[in-house]
């Protein structure tokens, strides 16, 4: 997952980067309007976090200007006020949920996974493909109720292709999605991950979760079950 | 004094009026054998009529010689011929005992008979009906001219008042009507007189108008300078959980402080009963809103407030008050929330019903408790009760709490101010 952190106070921004790679996700950031319209037009983020009061563009406007260009990742705007006529123009302009300032850190995440989640149609953190279980909010997977060791690295691509299960996914995208401006895209770093995961997930080859589209990309194949 | 002038005149009509009545009498009378002697029928038939007020005398120096038929009483003691002196005359205004008051004349000649001259005095009398009569009437007809003239000018004045007043009228007017203005401004067109004393206040208007601009923005200013830095505080020790444990309910209570009493403070101006705010749409918006926040669906949020639902307020305020209130009721509510609005005279009642558990009864006078200090409240309270009671008192308002008979969970009763 690759967020987009939007906030002109340098040490909040910071903090929320440092937050977010703690939890395993790629994050972009700048501190103006101007630069986040930029980075929010031209990458493919899952998420932006945008602080309301931004120099150059402020945060409304830049919401505004995302969504009219057809952006639709989810929005979750950082109020200083927290009044409700700034809560309420945030969300009319199109963003999605609210954090105040100050926020608690477990707060914060807990708001960009929900969101995360939405996205993605699940309501539940649990994503259940039967043998083996997702736990998007404790960003823990289990096979047949074991639980399995995974790095960040190789979680944030399973979680990737499980959220957009069925579809096609390319090795770009999920570069993209996977990895900050700074990262190497080098994408043999992907087939050495996508070929771990396959063995932690399924040793014996039978279930068979993630499959390769030869040339395109890979599909996760399982169907997601039912809660219990 | 024109009492006195028209006096004047009427006592020098009767005198000229009298000496032509002597004349007449003088022309009319012989001297029959040494002896004046004047014919029955006059020229002035008022002589002969008895009681007509006229009244003549002829005096030699010896005796009364005539008088005429219309007097009937015997002759008065003032009246003799002696001192007669020709060509003398004296008109007097004289009271009398029957007659009353009397204008007389009396008028001395000397009758030239052959050598001898025969000395005269003749006297006439006319008594004061005509002259009272006249100057009654003068005087009714004096009083009514006066009376409508008087009339006349107080009309005169109060129309040129009105007229002089309309400007400071349509000022009162304009005054009345700025509480409902936005950017409260007097009109120009005043006349030159009343325009220094518009422009002064219109002076005055912009300036606090300005100063209510910049007291906001320092408030917002404020909310922001304040916040941001303790969110830094607080991401910092969250990095260090001995710190963290050290400092998180110092922090979260100086937000609280901070956010409380600046809702406050942004709250304050009496202007905003002179607004109004209509609760339907603004209900909407924050239901649209909270359903994108709480990930709702369409018919979990019930809204049946009428269109008409106008209440005393500013739109901010509300928004803030409604806002904190439906989030609790999101928050502690499971999926069903019910607003509705029903007018009972002069008020609006607002009841906003949810889900949850609800409020248990002993604790529902507590969290409604006015003038509970943010600074006292216990941390994880919030302080969005805190906020939604401060507002409604502003607004004379008042705020309950009881169970929803609909949805099992909490009931907030708001009473508001009809607009």
């Amino acid at each position: 997952m690759r967020l987009l952190v939007v906030e002109d106070e340098p040490h909040i921004r910071q903090q929320i980067c440092d937050q977010l790679k703690s939890a395993g996700f790629a994050s972009d950031s700048c501190a103006d309007g101007q630069e986040g319209l930029f980075l929010g037009t031209e990458h493919p983020y899952d998420l932006a976090i945008i602080d309301l009061g931004l120099p150059e563009i402020d945060g409304i406007s830049l919401i505004k200007k995302l969504r009219a260009q057809g952006r639709d990742f989810p929005i979750l705007i950082l109020t200083a006020r927290g009044n409700w006529q700034d809560k309420v123009e945030g969300l009319e302009s199109g963003a999605d949920d609210y954090v105040v300032k100050p926020f608690r850190n477990e707060e914060l995440m807990a708001r960009i996974n929900a969101l995360l989640r939405r996205a993605a149609g699940h309501a539940s953190p649990i994503l259940n493909y039967g043998a083996i279980k997702i736990n998007t909010s404790a960003k823990a997977v289990s096979r047949e109720q074991q639980a399995l060791d995974l790095t960040s690295y190789e979680y944030n691509t399973l979680e990737y292709l499980a959220l957009n299960s069925g579809k096609l996914v390319s090795k770009t995208e999920l570069t993209e999605h996977l990895y900050d401006q700074d990262f190497d895209r080098d994408s043999n770093v992907i087939e050495v991950f996508i070929g771990r995961l396959r063995k932690k997930l399924d040793p014996e080859g039978i279930i068979k979760p993630i499959s390769t589209v030869r040339g395109q990309g890979y599909r996760f194949a399982l169907e997601l079950q039912q809660e219990d | 004094m024109l009492d006195q002038a028209f006096q004047r005149s009427l006592i020098t009509a009767e005198h000229d009026r009298l000496n032509s009545q002597v004349y007449l009498l003088l022309g009319a009378l012989e001297i029959v054998d040494g002896q004046p002697q004047l014919p029955e029928q006059l020229h002035e038939p008022k002589f002969s009529q008895t009681d007509s007020g006229l009244y003549g005398w002829v005096f030699t120096r010896s005796q009364l010689q005539w008088q005429s038929p219309s007097v009937l009483f015997p002759t008065p003691l003032e009246l003799d011929g002696t001192n007669i002196k020709g060509g003398q005359s004296e008109f007097k205004v004289m009271g009398t005992g029957n007659l009353g008051r009397v204008f007389s004349l009396s008028f001395d000649a000397e009758w030239e008979l052959h050598d001898v001259t025969l000395p005269l005095r003749i006297y006439v009398w006319h008594d004061s009906s005509n002259y009272d009569g006249e100057l009654s009437s003068y005087r009714q007809q004096l009083w009514q001219w006066l009376g409508s003239l008087g009339l006349g000018f107080l009309i005169a004045q109060l129309l040129i008042m009105r007229w002089g007043l309309q400007p400071l009228n349509r000022l009162k007017g304009d005054l009345d009507k700025l509480k409902d203005q936005q950017e409260p401004q007097l009109p120009s067109g005043y006349p030159a007189e009343i325009q220094p004393v518009t422009n002064s206040l219109n002076q005055v208007l912009a300036s606090q108008q300005r100063q209510n601009e910049r007291y906001k923005n320092t408030l917002g200013d404020l909310a922001h300078s304040l916040k941001t830095p303790l969110a830094v505080i607080s991401g910092f020790a969250q990095q260090d959980p001995v710190l963290q444990q050290k400092l998180q309910e110092p922090l979260q209570r100086m937000d609280e402080i901070v956010s409380h009493q600046l809702a406050r403070a942004s709250l304050g101006s009496k202007d905003n009963l002179n607004n109004t705010v209509n609760l339907q749409p603004l209900c909407q918006r924050l239901i649209s809103a909270l359903e994108k926040v709480y990930q709702r669906a369409n018919g979990d949020f019930l809204l049946d407030i009428p269109p008409d639902c106008l209440v005393q307020g500013n739109d901010s305020d509300f928004m803030e008050m409604l806002g904190n209130l439906l989030d609790n009721a999101c928050k502690y509510g499971q999926r069903q929330l019910i607003i509705s609005a029903e007018q009972r005279g002069k008020s609006w009642f607002l009841y906003i019903e949810d889900d949850g558990p609800g409020v248990p009864e002993l604790k529902r006078a507590t969290i409604l408790e006015r003038g509970q200090r943010a600074d006292t409240a216990t941390a994880g309270q919030g302080i969005g009760l805190a906020v939604v009671i401060d507002i409604i008192s502003a607004y004379g308002g008042s705020l309950q709490v009881g169970r929803s008979d609909r949805l099992g969970g909490a009931c907030f009763t708001l009473s508001l101010n009809a607009a």
